[in-house]
């Protein structure tokens, strides 16, 4: 029977069609093997360390994004000059000694014998090439040195001259996020505007290889020298226990909840707030590390809210017990109160302007709204749900200015959209956003006129001055909490609603996990 | 219902009127024969009540939050339970079958009207056709989910972008059905005749070849507008379709998802809502198609039928 | 036959040009871009007009068409901006995952529903027929996003039988791989379950009517043995052509249900594209899928011909 026989051909062709399907999985991930290499039983050394990261980063290059999925992958294998430590302290890390001649002129004396990944020492002429794309890169970097130049003085010595003397450039040269990352001169030299794709650098552990959405996978750097001292936030010892670390992109949130639950992860990022109980009653080790704060950013440059009665009138209104409830969730994991630097940032830290958070008086906001001369127009909130707490957050807001009579309508976008959106001054009146900590107030963006949607302001430009030319520490905390007060009385570029945890997730055999800046996977070690 | 149209000469009306009231009874026994298209129609009309006067008679706001309450199993105070924000989900549900029906329908009216004028002119003028049919062709193979996402993105976040995007997705399907049924009327001697007479395009077109699409063009709209139901229930699950924080079967989904660990009743509720309508509206098109068109088998959409030509 | 094939492949051509400009247009007027998402969010207006320059983004659109179509011509689909690696090399690190899924969801649609129609149309009229029957409604009316959500509460929440999310290449064993892919696959292959099932039924009952089939059955041949012998055999035609043409949309209907798995599929990349605003791999996946869906419709097509003489391919 022909038709017979034509069937045969069709199931064949199916069979085949999986066959071949199923040879491409084979091949596919055979190139990783990341089932084979497990950890050796009970030694503190060894084994694979498999991390569930939330998001996968735009690029592993450090110098040319803020975004913290790079900051936290990319400083697995890139170190820069200085780290900051547990203190926010700049600490020197590649450097051996800075010798700072009046906050103006600095010499950086580097360590010797440190390796590249490709087996090169590091000398000067690569570290004046990547601390001169840095400056580049980094915003705050590229104000302060202007056109002068990190330049080198012998192999082992760079320089650094500035016009004018600037208390916070070795705090911005320490900076966790858009780091100076040390890579080889000719890497540096011929890296485009999105950043290199060669990855060289000095870390405790080396690039393998980035399987696209997939994982990141990086093996320990035998020729790493550790320093001395004791491992102190980004600073002191990094150490490289596990030979191998697979960062596995897993932008779902239930995917990494049920990663972790099975064992298919050791470690997992920013689980949701909802399953803060339901991960204590596991055996897993809950960490809840402070992140940032979650700000209520008002468009204070244009519109509506340039007008600072109005957003006193909305700071006075808000109830933020339920819009922590209803966003961050536990409040085991997130802490409320004016202070607007990290709670352990001794040299700043500081809770003036207390009285005016979480007034929750609807009275003094109905007063200040007419004050303001408030009349039904539409006050648009911007947010995103890529961001869960941020859109929740919104929600409440929305639902709390509504019930004090004010029109509010709340806008939905996805994140690329949003950021683009900001930009227009006109487009939005007040949008949540988290902010990661600094290391000193000028460099809380939200308080900086250069941020999108934040108006100029002449007394805040004069505190802000103030911190910054001051010339001893005391001096510049005064200026600080005078600052902090204007901020919560009257300037309130933003509302600090309450400060957010990440939730990191680990398996109780793995040891040594440290928050600081985001999640540090150096000195961990696997214990199964 | 050919014969319906042979009442033009005739003028013994008593006739007419027993002949009339026989079709009917003969239609209405068909109709209630099909028991599932019966039922199916009675669903779907409850449903479309409950979108209508559903809000007057729950108890919340679906706005209104009282976060300490937050993720309640379902209760006599909360019937439903709530969400996460402390919302009551009956009435959210109940307001979301606005936004839900609401995109349906109106996506359904839309490209019906859209697919309508496109089907007839393309039936009627070959250059137009191509174009047309090309356009058409290109749209169609784009996956309509996809399409739909994409369109979204650019358009930004509305429930009136919503209906636009899904309009422009599914006016290819009905243009394609109508575009076919009229060619071959179009081919039919009457029309020859017509138009040798000189009739005008516009009579041709609109008076004598439109009302003969119409039949399927309505079997067709109700899967349409099924379609789009799933489609914006999708999107919005995706985050990308009606604007949160209103209340659309797919929002409450995209909430449930987030919190499927701690409150099951913010999955299924909703699910059975989408499962209902979407089935009830199903069994209403596949009835209607063939109470008005017995060749065609059922078991099978005619949506985007590649070979009709 | 080769005529006919050419012709196809032709007529195809106009359509994907069409695909093109409309992804095209519609990606470039969606607001964000990939440099500001590259450069992240504290980025100067400047650095990003930098990037911008060097992707090539700056250019006027239609000559930024232009130089990317020329390229798919020539079987490049360009670079990812966000990846910095070919659109192609993407494209084939995330079929393999998708094509697993719906070849295993049509394989799981199968099992079910051929039992199913064959069973309903032996018991033709039976409650059993109309039962399975209005399961096969059912699982038509289930959007596969949501049938994927209430199984997930089901075995992976409530149960904990099976994984709620992820995904595991073929290479660390079969079994573990259709452990994750069996919620997904039950998901996607549930619509095609309940058409081919209505499919199977109403074929064999077609079948049945036939005189061939009537006098066998006079001749006293037994009837299940008479469904499975002779009226099934024929009745496969038409079920081997819906499980053909639905194919393709087995793979479309990939997208949503990946999203709710965190399969990293074709699905995932585009959705994950539209968010980093990728535009090179969105354009490019998107013409990739709709190539498939139209080559797919081909092959079925081709081979229909082959089987059934009595279709004449060049017919108008």
């Amino acid at each position: 029977m022909k038709l017979k026989r034509s069937f045969l051909a069709l199931f064949l062709f199916a069979a085949l069609a999986f066959l071949f399907a199923a040879c491409d999985g084979g091949e596919e991930t055979d190139a990783d093997g990341s089932g084979e290499s497990e950890g050796t039983e009970g030694s503190q050394t060894g084994g694979t360390l498999n991390i569930a990261l939330n998001a996968q980063p735009p690029t592993l290059d450090p110098v040319v994004t803020t975004s913290t999925a790079s900051r936290d992958t990319a400083r697995m294998m890139f170190e820069s000059l200085l780290v900051l430590n547990s203190e926010y302290e700049p600490t020197p890390l590649l450097a051996e000694e800075v010798e700072n001649d009046n906050n103006q002129n600095f010499t950086f004396h580097l360590r010797e014998g440190i390796m590249f990944h490709n087996g090169e020492e590091m000398t000067a002429e690569d570290v004046v090439a990547s601390m001169n794309r840095w400056k580049e890169n980094e915003n705050q970097a590229s104000e302060i040195i202007g056109d002068n130049e990190f330049e080198e003085v012998d192999e082992y010595t760079v320089s650094l001259e500035l016009d004018e003397p600037s208390s916070l450039i070795m705090g911005i040269m320490a900076i966790a996020g858009q780091f100076g990352a040390i890579m080889p001169k000719d890497i540096a030299e011929n890296a485009g505007p999105d950043g290199v794709t060669e990855y060289v650098g000095t870390g405790p552990y080396e690039f393998v290889e980035w399987a696209q959405d997939n994982y990141i996978h990086f093996q320990r750097f035998e020729d790493y020298q550790p320093l001395d001292e004791e491992p102190d936030g980004l600073a002191g010892a990094r150490t490289a226990p596990v030979d191998e670390i697979y960062f596995y992109i897993a932008p779902d949130s239930s995917t990494r909840l049920a990663g972790i639950q099975s064992g298919e992860y050791d470690l997992a990022y920013q689980l949701p707030f909802d399953s803060y109980q339901q991960l204590m009653e596991t055996d897993l080790k809950v960490e809840p590390s402070l992140a940032g704060d979650m700000i209520l950013q008002y468009n204070s440059a244009d519109g509506l809210f340039s007008d600072p009665k109005m957003r006193q009138a909305v700071n006075a209104a808000l109830n933020i017990d339920e819009i922590l409830q209803a966003s961050l969730v536990d409040p085991e994991i997130y802490t409320m109160g004016a202070n607007l630097m990290e709670d352990e940032n001794v040299q700043w830290a500081t809770d003036a302007g207390e009285e005016y958070y979480n007034q929750n008086d609807e009275e003094l906001a109905r007063q200040l709204l007419d004050e303001a001369g408030y009349d039904g127009e539409e006050v648009k909130i911007v947010t995103t749900r890529d961001y869960q707490h941020y859109y929740d957050s919104s929600v409440v807001i929305q639902e709390q200015l509504e019930n004090l009579g004010m029109n509010v309508s709340l806008e939905v976008y996805d994140w690329p959209s949003l950021t683009d959106l900001v930009q227009d001054e006109s487009a939005w009146h007040m949008r949540v956003n988290g902010y990661t900590f600094r290391p000193n107030p000028t460099q809380v963006l939200y308080l900086q006129p250069t941020t999108a949607g934040v108006g100029q302001d002449d007394r805040a430009d004069e505190l802000m001055d103030s911190i910054a030319e001051a010339d001893t520490e005391e001096e510049a905390r005064a200026s600080w909490e005078e600052m902090q007060e204007y901020v919560w009385s009257e300037y309130l570029p933003g509302t600090k609603l309450g400060r957010y945890s990440h939730l990191y997730v680990m398996a109780d055999y793995v040891d040594g996990f440290v928050y600081s800046n985001g999640g540090i996977f150096w000195n961990i070690s696997v214990n199964k | 219902m050919q014969t319906l149209k042979t009442d033009t000469n005739v003028d013994l009306s008593e006739i007419k009127s027993t002949l009339k009231s026989e079709q009917r009874k003969i239609l209405t026994k068909k109709i209630m024969k099909n028991k599932l298209m019966v039922a199916g129609g009675i669903i779907f009309i409850l449903l479309c009540l409950l979108a209508l006067f559903g809000p007057m008679l729950v108890k919340y706001d679906p706005h209104e939050m009282t976060v300490s309450d937050r993720l309640t199993a379902p209760s006599g105070d909360h019937l439903l339970g709530t969400d996460n924000f402390g919302r009551d989900l009956l009435s959210r549900i109940v307001y979301g079958s606005r936004a839900t029906l609401g995109v349906g329908f109106s996506v359904a009216i839309l490209s019906s009207l859209f697919g309508l004028i496109i089907g007839l002119y393309s039936s009627y003028y070959k250059t137009l056709d191509h174009i047309l049919m090309r356009i058409s062709d290109g749209l169609m193979a784009i996956p309509g989910v996809l399409l739909a996402i994409a369109l979204m993105a650019a358009l930004g976040p509305s429930t009136r972008n919503v209906i636009i995007a899904l309009s422009i997705v599914f006016t290819p399907y009905i243009a394609r059905v109508v575009r076919s049924v009229a060619l071959s009327v179009r081919e039919q001697t009457y029309i020859e005749a017509m138009r040798a007479q000189g009739a005008s395009s516009f009579r041709i077109i609109w008076l004598h070849i439109m009302p003969n699409t119409i039949s399927p063009l309505i079997v067709q709209a109700t899967f349409i507008f099924s379609d789009a139901m799933i489609t914006e229930a999708a999107l919005s699950f995706l985050g990308v379709g009606v604007p949160a924080p209103d209340p659309s079967w797919g929002n409450i989904l995209y909430d449930g998802k987030l919190v499927i660990f701690n409150a099951w009743w913010m999955t299924v509720f909703p699910g059975i809502m989408i499962i209902l309508a979407v089935m009830s509206l199903n069994l209403f098109g596949d009835g209607l198609r063939d109470l008005i068109d017995p060749r065609v088998k059922s078991g099978k959409k005619i949506k985007g039928d590649k070979h009709a030509k | 036959m080769l005529s006919y094939i050419m012709k196809r492949i032709l007529s195809a051509i106009p359509v994907l040009l069409v695909v093109s400009i409309v992804i095209f247009l519609i990606i470039h007027i969606t607001p964000g871009n990939p440099a500001s998402v590259i450069l992240g969010e504290e980025a100067t207006p400047e650095q990003i007009a930098e990037l911008e320059e060097s992707l090539g983004l700056n250019l006027p659109i239609h000559q930024q068409y232009f130089s990317w179509i020329a390229g798919v011509f020539q079987g490049d689909l360009g670079t990812s901006y966000f990846m910095k690696a070919p659109v192609t090399e993407s494209i084939a690190n995330s079929i393999v995952p998708t094509i697993s899924l719906a070849i295993f969801a049509q394989i799981i649609a199968l099992l079910i529903a051929i039992p199913i129609g064959v069973l309903a149309a032996n018991k033709r009229g039976s409650f059993a027929d109309s039962s399975m029957m209005v399961f096969a409604l059912l699982g038509m009316s289930i959007p596969s996003f949501l049938l994927a959500l209430l199984l997930v509460l089901l075995f992976g929440v409530q149960l904990g039988w099976l994984p709620v999310a992820g995904f595991r290449p073929l290479s660390e064993g079969l079994l573990i791989h259709l452990q994750y892919l069996i919620l997904p696959a039950i998901s996607l292959g549930a619509i095609q379950a309940a058409l081919i099932a209505r499919m199977t039924r109403s074929s064999i009952l077609e079948v049945l009517n036939m005189n061939y089939i009537k006098s066998a059955r006079a001749k006293g041949v037994k009837n299940f043995s008479l469904i499975l012998k002779h009226a099934f055999r024929n009745a496969l035609l038409p079920i081997l052509t819906v499980v053909g043409q639905t194919f393709g949309t087995l793979i479309t209907g990939a997208v949503v249900v990946e999203t709710v798995f965190n399969i990293p599929g074709i699905g995932q990349l585009v959705i994950n594209s539209i968010e980093r605003r990728d535009f090179a791999v969105i354009q490019g996946v998107v013409l990739f899928i709709t190539v498939l869906y139209i080559f797919l419709n081909l092959i079925i097509d081709i081979l229909y011909g082959m089987i059934d003489p009595r279709v004449r391919l060049d017919r108008k």
